[in-house]
């Protein structure tokens, strides 16, 4: 009793348990739903594992088939990169001087841009009207057009044909990138300190390029990083826009991503074991590329 | 015309604005030219669906498009209505639930002192990126072994165990509220629970708000078709998708399926933006 009182006197100990306290109800979830899977993903890589049969240790041989014998894993691989290296950064940029440039408006017209600019991200069946876009048939909308201008005098098959097919996923992805970091951003430039930008005009800064590289982002680094990780996540797990879109399989597996062939070895071939290996090599390549992008960030907006 | 540029903003040129106007107005055009055909679309009566070439404005506007989706869906023996239940309850409580549990862990890792603080903060930044797709397939496997498969939880848990949200709130929490105002309310005897409920939260509505719009959008277009096999059980979204994916004949119920789906975040996001307007102008928050 008397250890306990003592306890509770001090002050330090009781702010540390109402601390734990508040934090544990998403702790115990996010240990559950996060953790867990990621460390279920690492061990089960090492086994052959159907959800029936216990798992059977395999070693690397996960690895090695499918860094060394898996041509359609090739294919995903070098579609994720392009997402994740030329799609994600060019999305980040726009969605950042689409948020800068609404800000110099005022109130109302912000919002409504705001609005216009996130909306693609809003609806997740929106990207449907792609589809009807670039039909195949002459009742699609691009096709109905060249026809009718005579551009073309067949229809073109855009989305199984695989010289186009794989731009138009990244024309979409693109549609879709004013997404969460968008909305951060545009939350963050509200919220500067307008007295710096005053100040630096003051001081010499003579044009929006230079305000923006020397006042406003330095002070934008949290809302940065969040959407350079929002982006990284995005653009690394980019599966379901294709899948949608040019089908899944898609002709030749020519917009196949890694998440594709993941979901294909988990939900379609039951091989648990290699799609964890799968899941784990996603996982290195994203860690990389974080240390890679945070590094830039950090030299960018320092001071 | 002295009046004009004295207005205007500093370190601005006029033929800047007029570039940057110039990309928003193209960009602009791309981001909602599809959204608008959408609208369009469901709107038009059979006969104008397919006329050759295609038209960018509608003639006899009808709403029969909105009735054969409902039509179609109810096809299968669940009335729409369930499906729509199923989608508010998880979009709902998806929300509130990642607003509180989020908010909850936020507010330590921003103000309290406490061991693993800084960790857990890495790990938390770390955790961001591996959501949704990335982790789809490891979290089924944890879903499945806790027996939640076919139940609201399947969908609500993993959610709620989502990093963004403990990040963003705890970014607004450590930037918008001073350390005076929380020690002095500890010095008058305010709890914790007081300090939380009635002085972080009113003050960091702009920054829940937010999270409201992306928590909502998230949870409402969530099919969840990896966990619920259950017809009753399923999601607006994957009854739609089922519903309509009759190829170019179901034009016009897609489009409409596609409206239908975007008007409740849409709304959302026009009350929470005048809300956070609000906020802003009159609490002053930096």
């Amino acid at each position: 009793m008397k250890k306990a009182r003592a306890k509770k006197r001090s002050g330090l100990e009781q702010s540390q348990l109402t601390s734990y306290a508040m934090l544990s109800p998403w702790l115990i979830l996010f240990i559950i739903f996060g953790l867990i899977p990621v460390l279920v993903a690492i061990l089960l890589g090492f086994t052959n594992y159907d959800m029936l049969n216990f798992p059977k240790w395999a070693g690397f041989d996960n690895y090695i088939r499918l860094l060394l014998d898996d041509d359609v894993f090739q294919i995903s691989l070098k579609n994720t990169l392009i997402f994740a290296v030329i799609t994600g950064p060019i999305g980040y940029l726009l969605s950042f001087v689409v948020a800068w440039g609404i800000n110099e408006f005022n109130r109302t017209a912000r919002s409504i841009l705001t609005l216009c600019f996130y909306a693609p991200s809003l609806g997740g069946n929106a990207l449907f009207v792609w589809q009807y876009i670039f039909n195949g048939d002459s009742y699609g909308l691009l096709n109905s057009f060249l026809l009718d201008w005579g551009f073309i005098d067949s229809p073109i098959q855009w989305l199984t044909d695989t010289s186009y097919n794989f731009g138009i996923c990244i024309i979409v992805m693109l549609w879709m990138s004013c997404g969460t970091g968008f909305l951060t951003f545009v939350a963050g430039l509200q919220s500067l300190n307008r007295e710096l930008a005053e100040a630096g005009a003051i001081d010499g800064i003579k044009n929006r390029w230079q305000e923006l590289f020397y006042v406003t982002l330095p002070q934008m680094k949290p809302q940065l990083l969040f959407g350079a990780v929002q982006t990284i996540s995005s653009s690394f797990g980019c599966g379901s826009i294709c899948a949608a879109l040019t089908g899944n399989p898609s002709t030749d597996y020519s917009t196949h991503t890694i998440v594709l062939h993941l979901d294909d070895y988990a939900f379609v071939r039951f091989e648990l074991g290699y799609a964890s290996a799968i899941a784990v090599v996603l996982f290195a390549m994203m860690l990389v590329y974080w240390l890679f992008v945070n590094k830039i960030l950090a030299r960018w907006s320092q001071d | 015309m002295a009046k004009v540029s004295s207005k205007r903003k500093i370190n601005r040129s006029r033929g800047g604005n007029f570039a940057m106007f110039l990309f928003l107005f193209i960009y602009g055009m791309f981001m909602v030219l599809p959204l608008y055909y959408a609208v369009i679309s469901s709107i038009k009566p059979l006969n104008e669906l397919f006329i050759f070439p295609p038209r960018f404005y509608v003639t006899n506007p009808t709403i029969s498009n909105y009735t054969t989706m409902i039509r179609l869906i109810s096809e299968s023996r669940v009335p729409f209505s369930r499906y729509l239940f199923n989608s508010v309850v998880v979009a709902v409580g998806g929300t509130i639930g990642g607003i509180i549990v989020g908010s909850l862990a936020a507010y330590p890792l921003a103000k309290h002192k406490f061991t693993g603080k800084s960790i857990m903060y890495n790990i938390i930044v770390w955790a961001m990126m591996f959501r949704g797709e990335v982790v789809s397939t490891p979290q089924f496997l944890v879903v499945a072994g806790l027996g939640l498969i076919n139940t609201y939880w399947c969908i609500l848990l993993p959610s709620l165990s989502g990093t963004m949200g403990v990040f963003l709130m705890r970014q607004f929490i450590e930037s918008n509220i001073p350390d005076s105002i929380i020690e002095a309310a500890k010095i008058d005897g305010a709890t914790e629970g007081y300090i939380f409920w009635k002085i972080i939260m009113p003050n960091v509505k702009p920054a829940w708000l937010t999270l409201a719009i992306f928590s909502f959008t998230g949870m409402w277009n969530s099919t969840g078709s990896e966990y619920i096999y259950d017809e009753p059980m399923k999601m607006l979204p994957t009854a739609m998708n089922q519903a309509v994916s009759g190829g170019i004949s179901r034009t016009g119920a897609a489009s409409a399926v596609a409206v239908f789906m975007m008007i409740p975040p849409i709304l959302l996001f026009i009350i929470s933006q005048s809300s956070i307007m609000e906020t802003m102008s009159t609490s002053g928050l930096k």
